[in-house]
């Protein structure tokens, strides 16, 4: 959103797929164990499950995709991460649908199309998208921006070396090669793609060593970042880079989600300061409910993990510890709940 | 890393949109910490029962007797007295309830002694109750699951009354802030989740080796 200046297109329609995939996650685990044995209705059930999970992650793609869309979007760092993460992801979903099909399943089960599979997810999915999401918000931490040169050279050298290591295993695993096995025989016919894959792990380990070397760099001699370097628009840009420790003040008021590309920003007053006084809010719309005093530093709350502990290792050796834990326990509660 | 703090611009100065200095200091309900705590609470100790429920019906599907030979049937005489009590201790724990939510000390503080009167005697008929087992906890599976299920009830018996003497005594001798209202209403929520997890509980337990 950031390097787009657009708001997330579909941000309902991305909230859905999330809730959606999270209750699909339930159903779908028995994709792991086509090979194992079960019924035809239970596969059957696992293999629609499976396939529908593409449903709503591909929803949340095309949001994304729309989002970037027609803008002309800065291409730092964090984004060229997450452009690595829809080319890898988008793959492996693709292979995700085609594994969820019970008979290709039961025939490429425990070859290496499956750990192409599960990379593709995993690194795609997760991997990439974290390295950029530390890239983002390391300013904010540290105050000092990471090298643009190097997070260029990383993103690079870890897309490319992913594809030349993983890619291949697609073609192994159709050919056969079964994984978990430590070494094969030489008449196989595996020996150059397999070598094309080692070559791409060293890929992967030069761009995570020039990632690495970029972050020590950047935190030591980097530029300063100032409060927003990416013109974000989420509420943690608004202070300064590495935040106080009492994060904003005044405390801002929020209208909108994009709070830092409101019209006017917007602050509340009247919350105590000489008191440790925090604003509550409703759960739902976050409307003003209460002001809340907050008890200072009490030595109640170590008495009571004390009492605690000692009935619990206390029954591992005598079920009396319960008659006499408890008591400490509730005195404890009482210490702390008394005014 | 002292440059670089030095060195950000502060917050600018912004029109203030929401003045708090009129808020109350307290949230009744969902806008209280302590009951999203005690509705977690009650989710928690409600998934134990069902588990207890679960291990029950199952353990008295793979018996061949249920209770075993040369067991009596758990007398009715105590636990439906305490079934009985347990309803009856809500008309008060209603009253204390409503009283809080006026902030009505008086009328709070009777309540509130009235109904930890009634749970003192459901944990004395639960005594009755355990002895009217007829079974110990170590004799037989059949043992072990009452007995856990009773002592687990228990345990939320005790630890409910002893949350109402403390606020009695709050009541009556403490020095009293709008929170302690809000408190009597969560400790409400948990007597009536206590006193409705008892029924289902009760039916298993007693009448479910009754009906065959």
């Amino acid at each position: 959103m950031a390097f787009s200046r657009r708001p997330l297109v579909g941000y309902p329609a991305i909230v859905g797929s999330l809730v959606t995939t999270g209750g699909l996650g339930f159903a779908l685990w028995a994709h792991h164990m086509f090979a194992a044995g079960m019924s035809h209705g239970q596969s059957v059930f696992f293999m629609v499950a499976s396939m529908a999970i593409a449903l709503p992650t591909g929803i949340q793609i095309f949001c994304w995709i729309a989002t970037l869309w027609g803008t002309r979007p800065a291409l730092r760092t964090p984004l060229l991460f997450v452009v690595g993460f829809f080319l890898t992801f988008v793959l492996g979903g693709l292979t995700g649908v085609v594994l969820a099909s019970v008979p290709v399943d039961l025939q490429l089960h425990d070859t290496f199309f499956v750990v192409a599979h599960l990379h593709y997810v995993l690194i795609g999915g997760a991997v990439f998208p974290l390295l950029g999401a530390l890239w983002y918000w390391l300013p904010k931490m540290s105050g000092r921006l990471m090298p643009e040169p190097a997070g260029r050279a990383s993103v690079a050298l870890l897309v490319a070396g992913f594809h030349l290591t993983f890619f291949p295993m697609h073609q192994l695993g159709l050919e056969g090669m079964p994984r978990r096995v430590f070494t094969y025989g030489r008449d196989t016919g595996w020996a150059g793609l397999n070598l094309v894959a080692t070559g791409g792990a060293f890929v992967i380990l030069a761009g995570l060593l020039v990632y690495v070397a970029g972050l020590a760099w950047g935190l030591r001699r980097g530029r300063l970042a100032g409060p927003d370097p990416w013109g974000a628009d989420t509420l943690e840009w608004a202070t300064a880079s590495p935040p106080p420790s009492y994060n904003h003040a005044p405390l801002p008021a929020v209208t909108s989600r994009h709070p830092l590309w409101a019209p006017a920003a917007t602050t509340v007053t009247g919350i105590r300061s000489e008191v440790r006084e925090i604003l509550v809010t409703t759960a739902g719309h976050a409307a003003p409910s209460h002001r809340q005093v907050l008890d200072g530093p009490a030595v109640a709350p170590l008495l009571l993990s004390a009492a605690v502990t000692a009935t619990l290792v206390g029954v591992v050796f005598t079920p009396w510890a319960i008659v006499w834990g408890s008591p400490l326990c509730f005195a404890a509660l009482t210490l702390w709940f008394w005014p | 890393m002292t440059d670089a703090r030095a060195a950000t611009a502060e917050p600018r100065a912004a029109p203030a949109a929401i003045d708090a200095a009129r808020l109350p200091h307290v949230g009744w309900g969902p806008a209280a910490a302590v009951w999203w705590a005690v509705w977690s609470l009650i989710t928690i100790e409600g998934t134990v029962f069902v588990l207890l429920v679960t291990v029950y019906v199952y353990l008295r599907g793979i018996a061949t007797a249920w209770p075993p030979e040369g067991i009596r049937l758990p007398g009715l005489a105590g636990s439906t007295a305490n079934v009985l009590l347990l309803l009856a201790s809500v008309v008060p724990t209603v009253g204390a309830h409503r009283a809080a939510l006026r902030r009505d000390r008086r009328a709070t503080t009777h309540y509130l002694v009235v109904a930890t009167v009634l749970s003192l005697g459901t944990i004395a008929l639960r005594g009755v109750e355990l002895a009217q087992l007829h079974v110990r906890w170590d004799g037989h599976a059949y043992g072990s699951i009452v007995w856990t299920i009773l002592g687990t009830h228990l345990s939320h018996l005790v630890a409910s009354t002893l949350e109402d003497v403390l606020l009695c005594l709050l009541m009556r001798f403490g020095p009293l802030e709008d929170r302690h209202y809000v408190d009597v209403t969560v400790s409400a929520l948990y007597w009536y989740f206590v006193v409705a997890a008892w029924i289902p509980l009760y039916l298993l337990v007693y009448w479910l080796p009754r009906a065959g």
